[in-house]
């Protein structure tokens, strides 16, 4: 072989070997995402247009439904695919649980990534980063939000002469105002509630209202039973019994009607009841199927005056699971889905919206600057002025919302208060009776997990 | 003539009441799902209007074009009669086999086996469900359709309870008869069991098929590619999407429902026999 061949077979080797390595570089890496659920036309916008633009990560969206690691399934699901590192690179998980998989290491902390990018964690709401910081620790990015709203009916109001524009300001109002919109037939059969809800959490907003907390500081101690709990379920049952007792309500409002606030059944829509908290989304809901109902929106009546209006809201977050194969790229995805990408979904919800002939509320954020945004370009086109005022109050409960509790047992402190409320309700036993077995029974969890936790057992 | 007057008339009116009765089951039983396919040809504002509308005005069928439009519901449809088919195979085949050799077979430790077996169904799913992860795991069938049919295979302990009850009920006559012209203990599953077992076989098909048509929890654990979901579980897309679309959701829940209609008026007659002729009450 002489010289030129060589050369002309060594370019050849060069060549072929630059195409293969420029083609291996050029070929994405995945990032698997749980709890994407792409048949959303938002969310497939979102995605779609995160993989047409991101030049280094492709997401792959699995897991639509039970990402959460919430219910048992979900949790058995996610722990055993994160231990026997089969999980995802990124899922998604309601933010009351972030602490317990936190604790018990299955989480990745994002501060180094955060210093690293100088990403301004000050962009999401205070409240909502605080459940997902455990420590000095951040183990996600919060998504999502929703706060409690008290909605009344303007209509209902006027026709019971109270002034439609003014909600009660104290609860000694609103429980005469509850009263005064109640409406019954000569039989004594009701037909139409002054307020109730059936909500297990209406509750929370007492103990925050009164200046209590469900937890101490350091998340060691339950304070379920504490005097402002205790205080505030009382008053919720002497309302209830007022009104007709909690069998009677239930019965009346849940005889035919459902609950969730993207219902159209929902009881404040079908007016069945004057005045409720409810959580923020239902102005969607009112704006879709009955943008013409007459109401107002603002904060639950003040219950201490030295501790003012308030609220409490929930959410969701992104979480990087421990042993994530493609770390960089799960923290990419999930820095553009909790900014950019909540643009971009409302943009494809919108057009869905359009093309369906809906109005569109912009689903809230935990991002300051993008729920402004979203809420000021979406809210604008609203038709009726009551809905686009609306939006602007929802704005607003974001700047009073208390955080739930932070804890390994965020869980089981859910399910103990609503277990205590509704035996409260129902006349099982005297709020106090209740919280305090309830307590208990949360102190014993979280003495157990705390012992195994600083023994370094988990 | 008047006594047999009177019991004509007592005997008329027990028929007009069994039938009254007969008619008010079929009313509430019909009730959820007349409400369904109404509601899935209700427009929009429909869905809310109180009192109910029963007749949507107009009927829409918009929302079954909108159902195919947001999820691949044919995918999950081939997805869910793929692992129903296999399963229903699956289950007919090891669960008559087994209870053929719990009834008709003598061999050593017969019952005390039978009764452990029986034990099993008392251990709740929630206790297996991290042991099974793990297995199905170790054996590469994470997000695959295996966890739901391959087991199937392996017997099933109330199918063949069920199967075991019928199966005993039948004459050892047949099988002495069968011996005596020469046929092995297989050719007696096959050629004289299993076609006396007809009813009871309709009995276990409808039951699985229901079980695993209906499915939620399991494909829920091992699925998470959304091109192997099954149809249980893209029910609970429609829930997630931005906020509920109860008419598309309940057009999807129509057309998932409608196979099992289907099938229950196809094995209608031998199901409701063999749940007679096996002494089992839903």
């Amino acid at each position: 072989m002489n010289l030129r061949r060589k050369t002309a077979a060594l370019f050849l080797v060069i060549l072929t070997v630059l195409a293969l390595s420029t083609a291996a570089l050029a070929k994405k890496q995945p990032v698997v995402v749980w709890g994407l659920n792409v048949y959303d036309p938002g969310t497939a916008a979102m995605v779609e247009k995160f993989n047409a633009t991101n030049e280094k990560y492709e997401i792959i969206a699995e897991v639509p439904v039970g990402a959460a690691g919430q219910t048992l399934e979900s949790m058995v699901k996610l722990m055993t695919a994160i231990a026997s590192g089969t999980g995802p690179d990124v899922t998604t998980m309601d933010r009351f649980v972030v602490a317990g998989w936190a604790l018990r290491g299955t989480l990745t902390p994002l501060n180094d990534l955060i210093e690293r990018d100088g990403f301004d964690i000050g962009q999401y709401m205070s409240w909502a980063v605080e459940e997902v910081t455990l420590g000095d620790k951040y183990y996600g990015l919060p998504h999502n939000a929703d706060s409690r709203a008290f909605y009344w009916n303007k209509d209902h109001f006027a026709e019971a002469g109270l002034d439609p524009d003014t909600p009660p300001a104290t609860w000694d109002e609103f429980v005469d105002y509850a009263l005064k919109l109640t409406k019954r037939d000569a039989r004594g059969r009701l037909l139409r509630v002054g307020t109730y809800s059936s909500t297990s959490s209406w509750h929370y907003i007492h103990t925050f209202g009164l200046g209590g907390q469900f937890l101490s500081d350091d998340g060691r101690t339950a304070l379920l039973n504490a005097p402002e709990t205790v205080r505030g379920i009382e008053m919720i049952v002497d309302l209830i019994d007022k009104l007709g007792g909690v069998e009677e309500l239930g019965t009346y409002t849940e005889g035919f009607a459902g609950y969730a606030e993207d219902s159209p059944s929902n009881p404040f829509l079908m007016e069945d009841v004057s005045m409720m908290l409810g959580q923020s989304p239902l102005v969607g809901t009112i704006a879709r199927y009955k943008p013409e109902l007459n109401f107002g929106i603002g904060f639950h009546p003040v219950l201490d005056p030295e501790v003012g209006p308030v609220t409490y809201g929930g959410g969701w977050a992104w979480v990087i699971p421990q042993g994530a194969k493609n770390l960089e790229g799960a923290w990419e995805v999930i820095k553009w889905l909790t900014t950019e990408g909540h643009v971009v979904r409302a943009e494809g919800d919108y057009e869905y919206n359009q093309s369906m002939g809906r109005p569109y509320v912009p689903r809230e954020t935990t991002n300051i600057a993008v729920d402004t945004m979203l809420f000021e370009k979406y809210g604008s086109m609203l038709e009726h002025e009551h809905l686009r005022k609306a939006l602007d109050v929802v704005l607003e409960l974001y700047g009073k919302i208390r955080m739930r509790f932070l804890s390994p047992e965020g869980q089981l402190i859910r399910a103990q208060l609503s277990s205590a409320y509704e035996g409260a309700l129902y006349h099982r036993g005297t709020a106090q009776e209740l919280l305090d077995s309830a307590n208990a029974v949360v102190q014993e969890a979280l003495d157990k997990f705390w012992k195994d936790y600083d023994a370094g057992r988990l | 003539m008047a006594r047999q007057h009177s019991m004509t008339r007592r005997k008329k009116a027990s028929l007009f009441l069994t039938h009254v009765v007969l008619i008010m089951g079929c009313i509430a039983f019909g009730f959820p799902f007349a409400w369904l396919i109404s509601t899935s040809l209700k427009p929009d504002l429909q869905i809310l209007s109180f009192p109910p509308t029963w007749i949507p005005r107009p009927v829409v069928w918009s929302n079954y074009k909108e159902m195919m439009r947001l999820v691949p519901f044919w995918k999950f449809f081939w997805n869910t009669s793929y692992m129903t088919v296999l399963s229903i195979i699956g289950v007919l085949i090891s669960s008559s086999m087994g209870a053929y050799a719990f009834s008709r077979l003598r061999w050593p430790g017969r019952d005390v086996i039978f009764l452990l077996f029986l034990g099993t169904m008392m251990i709740p799913s929630e206790v297996t469900m991290i042991p099974l992860y793990l297995i199905f795991r170790n054996l590469g069938w994470i997000d695959t359709l295996k966890p739901m049919w391959v087991p199937a295979f392996f017997g099933q302990p109330f199918n063949i309870f069920l199967l075991r009850q019928f199966m005993m009920t039948l004459p050892k006559d047949l099988e002495d008869a069968a011996k005596i012209d020469g046929c092995s203990y297989l050719q007696i599953y096959l050629h004289v069991i299993m076609p006396l077992v007809k009813p009871a076989l309709a009995t276990v098909g409808v039951f699985t098929f229901m079980a695993r048509w209906n499915s939620f929890m399991t494909p829920l654990i091992y699925i998470n590619s959304r091109d192997k979901m099954t149809l249980s579980l893209g029910l609970r897309l429609f829930q997630e999407i931005g906020s509920t679309q109860w008419g598309p959701m309940m057009a999807y829940a129509a057309t998932m429902t409608l196979p099992i209609v289907i099938m229950f008026f196809f094995a209608q007659r031998q199901f409701i026999q063999g749940i007679a002729l096996t002494g089992m009450k839903g």
